[in-house]
């Protein structure tokens, strides 16, 4: 066969294996992992390539997150932050650290933000968005707007955790996966 | 020897007027083979025949490309996660199997190559879009852009379309825009493909692959270190400096011979970005404040547009040394330019006077505009003339509205100006008064 044959079939696994390789990590995260409650407020833009989705701007990140003693951290580095839970049983990053945590501990491998005076650091969780069809994704930033200016409201996403890499399994409305909760609102209106 | 390239109509041009050539006895019948030997049209034929085709198939490519982009991102969130993994990969293994056939059986057909590669191309990024909506995988655009493109640009190699050259130009001008990453490196992994675009006469492509390549790069230059860097105040002597690598790339590449405007990238631009920022630098306030932050951190950006700046001045010199003997006094014009572009960098240290560079600069504009129009009346060249013309007038313009300058000394300098054209011009006149006389008197 000639050279450019053989490049052209090892392209062709380079390009297959690109997406098969993001399969493999994202249901090895959704299987492996440990869940997450992050509370959070979803907003609706847009994506050219991938579509709609809404933004999840999370509790937990205007939070700010004390440093671990010793660790020697500075604004847009690489940080692991270890994972934990609050009183209410959503999730919280307790503390930031440059030294890659034991593997019984849950931490997310982030990027710190902004620093603040007391030493601690604003940080931007990765899994921002939910992609949701052209229909829905503004259905999903009303749904959850209303809610809040009403009653009590419990709106977060079911995050996965593993080996500090973390993805969204559902947004939830109430303990309720978001598409079901907004079917259930249309039928009622 | 190579046969040199040109289009049908200069061939069948060449082979009449060499028919009467041998008919009028100027040259002997073998003389008019030999000479029509010289010429093919094999590439241009090959590229152009279908061009018209292949800008149909090539359009039909991206819009079909596009069209699943499109239903990808309508998001079929009903169809599960099984079914949408399937329909993720199935695009890119038909893109695969098309691709495939046309290059193991079917390479002559340019047609087929053409839309394969483009079909796979966007069948690269449908596949990771999919999966990432399915999944909700994060990844910023930038994130998404870059794989995309790393996976692109072999395509590129291994099946060769124009399509796929100029979707890929166009994406790493793309990713140059959105962020402050030096991501104008990736035109380099373009370098062996243009080279062979340029070896093969291919030039209508390969001047089109240049201009995004220069739009791209300088954009992404200017933006990154455009802001919180230590050589903010530098940019605009680094951009000088580039302008005048470009022109003498241009000349470099495509010879001293005029192109027009579009026919040559390089020297275009380099000429529009002297001409732009030496007027720039005619006005007081860059050269006061271009010294170096020493508070800010360099990081690589900073040290690789320092090196830029260092290859244009050196390239330059370069060029000057082995073009000596070609450089045209229009050339010189433009290329000392690089003068005042070193000046600004290293002014400040040697203790150079404000007023010093500024009245430089201003002379620079007024001889360099004055010496182009002149060149452009002399080789008759319009577009050459009225660039001068232009360059001169914006000085001009820009000086008569130039508010530290008192108004006395702006208008002595007008006048003077002013009369010095004048002069010239009546002295010019007479000249050519006398010299069409002598030439009357000889001939009598």
């Amino acid at each position: 066969m000639k050279p450019t044959l053989i490049l052209l079939v090892v392209l062709f696994a380079i390009q297959l294996a690109v997406p098969g390789y993001m399969i493999f990590e994202q249901n090895q995260i959704l299987t492996e992992g440990t869940a997450y409650k992050f509370k959070t407020r979803p907003i609706d833009p847009y994506d050219p390539f991938r579509g709609r989705y809404v933004t999840l701007s999370y509790a937990a990140d205007q939070e700010v997150v004390p440093v671990m003693e010793g660790a020697e951290i500075e604004s847009e580095d690489w940080v692991y932050a270890l994972v934990g839970v609050d009183d209410e049983g959503y999730a919280v990053l307790e503390v930031l650290t440059d030294v890659k945590p034991e593997d019984d501990q849950d931490y997310l491998y982030l990027e710190t933000f902004y620093r603040r005076y007391d030493g601690g650091y604003l940080v931007s969780l990765p899994f921002d968005r939910y992609f949701a069809s052209e229909e829905n994704a503004p259905k999903i930033e009303s749904a959850v707007w209303r809610r809040q200016r009403d009653e009590v409201e419990d709106v977060y996403a079911k995050v996965r955790v593993y080996k500090g890499k973390g993805t969204i399994e559902e947004l939830m409305i109430n303990d309720m996966p978001i598409k079901e909760y907004i079917e259930i609102q249309q039928e009622q209106l | 020897m190579e046969p040199k390239q040109c289009t049908k109509n200069q061939k069948s041009w060449l082979e009449s007027e060499s028919g009467d050539w041998v008919k009028q006895g100027i040259i002997r019948a073998e003389q008019q083979a030999q000479i029509l030997n010289r010429y093919s049209t094999s590439h241009v034929d090959s590229f152009y025949s279908s061009w018209s085709s292949l800008l149909l198939i090539s359009l039909g490519a991206i819009l079909i490309g596009g069209g699943i982009i499109l239903l990808v991102a309508h998001n079929w969130e009903s169809f599960g996660k099984g079914t949408r993994t399937v329909l993720s990969i199935l695009p890119l293994i038909v893109a695969q199997a098309l691709a495939w056939y046309s290059v193991r059986y079917k390479p002559q057909l340019t047609g087929l190559r053409e839309a394969a590669g483009t079909l796979l191309f966007f069948a690269t990024a449908a596949s990771i879009a999919l999966i990432s909506q399915t999944y909700h995988i994060y990844g910023d655009l930038e994130r998404f852009l870059v794989t995309w493109l790393v996976l692109g640009i072999p395509i590129l190699y291994l099946i060769g379309s124009a399509g796929v050259l100029i979707l890929v130009c166009a994406l790493i001008l793309w990713l140059c825009g959105l962020e402050r990453e030096p991501y104008w490196l990736y035109y380099l992994l373009l370098a062996p493909y243009l080279y062979g675009l340029y070896k093969q006469q291919r030039y209508v492509l390969f001047q089109w692959a240049l201009w995004f390549v220069i739009i791209g790069s300088t954009f992404s230059i200017i933006y990154s270190v455009s802001w919180k860097s230590p050589i903010d105040d530098w940019m605009i002597y680094i951009l000088l400096a580039l302008s005048v690598l470009y022109y003498s790339l241009g000349k470099w590449l495509f010879g001293f011979k005029s192109h027009g405007f579009w026919g040559n990238p390089f020297s275009s631009a380099g000429a529009l970005g002297i001409a732009s920022i030496s007027l720039m630098l005619t006005w007081e306030g860059f050269y006061r404040y271009s010294h170096l932050d020493s508070e800010s951190k360099f990081v690589f950006n900073d040290y690789l547009i320092l090196l830029v700046f260092a290859i244009s001045v050196l390239a330059t010199i370069g060029f000057i040394i082995l073009k000596f003997k070609r450089l045209g006094i229009n050339q010189w014009a433009l290329i000392t330019s690089m003068l005042l572009a070193i000046l600004g960098v290293i002014g400040i240290p040697i203790k150079l006077p404000e007023l010093v560079y500024i009245t430089l600069t201003n002379l620079y504009v007024l001889i360099a505009s004055v010496v182009i129009m002149s060149q452009g009346i002399n080789q008759h060249r319009l577009m050459l003339l009225n660039a001068g013309l232009l360059w001169f007038s914006f000085l001009v313009l820009f000086r008569f509205f130039d508010s530290d300058i008192p108004f006395v000394l702006k208008g002595i300098v007008f006048i003077f100006i002013g009369s010095a054209f004048l002069g010239v011009n009546i002295w010019y006149n007479r000249k050519l008064k006398r010299d069409v006389s002598a030439q009357q008197e000889e001939a009598a």
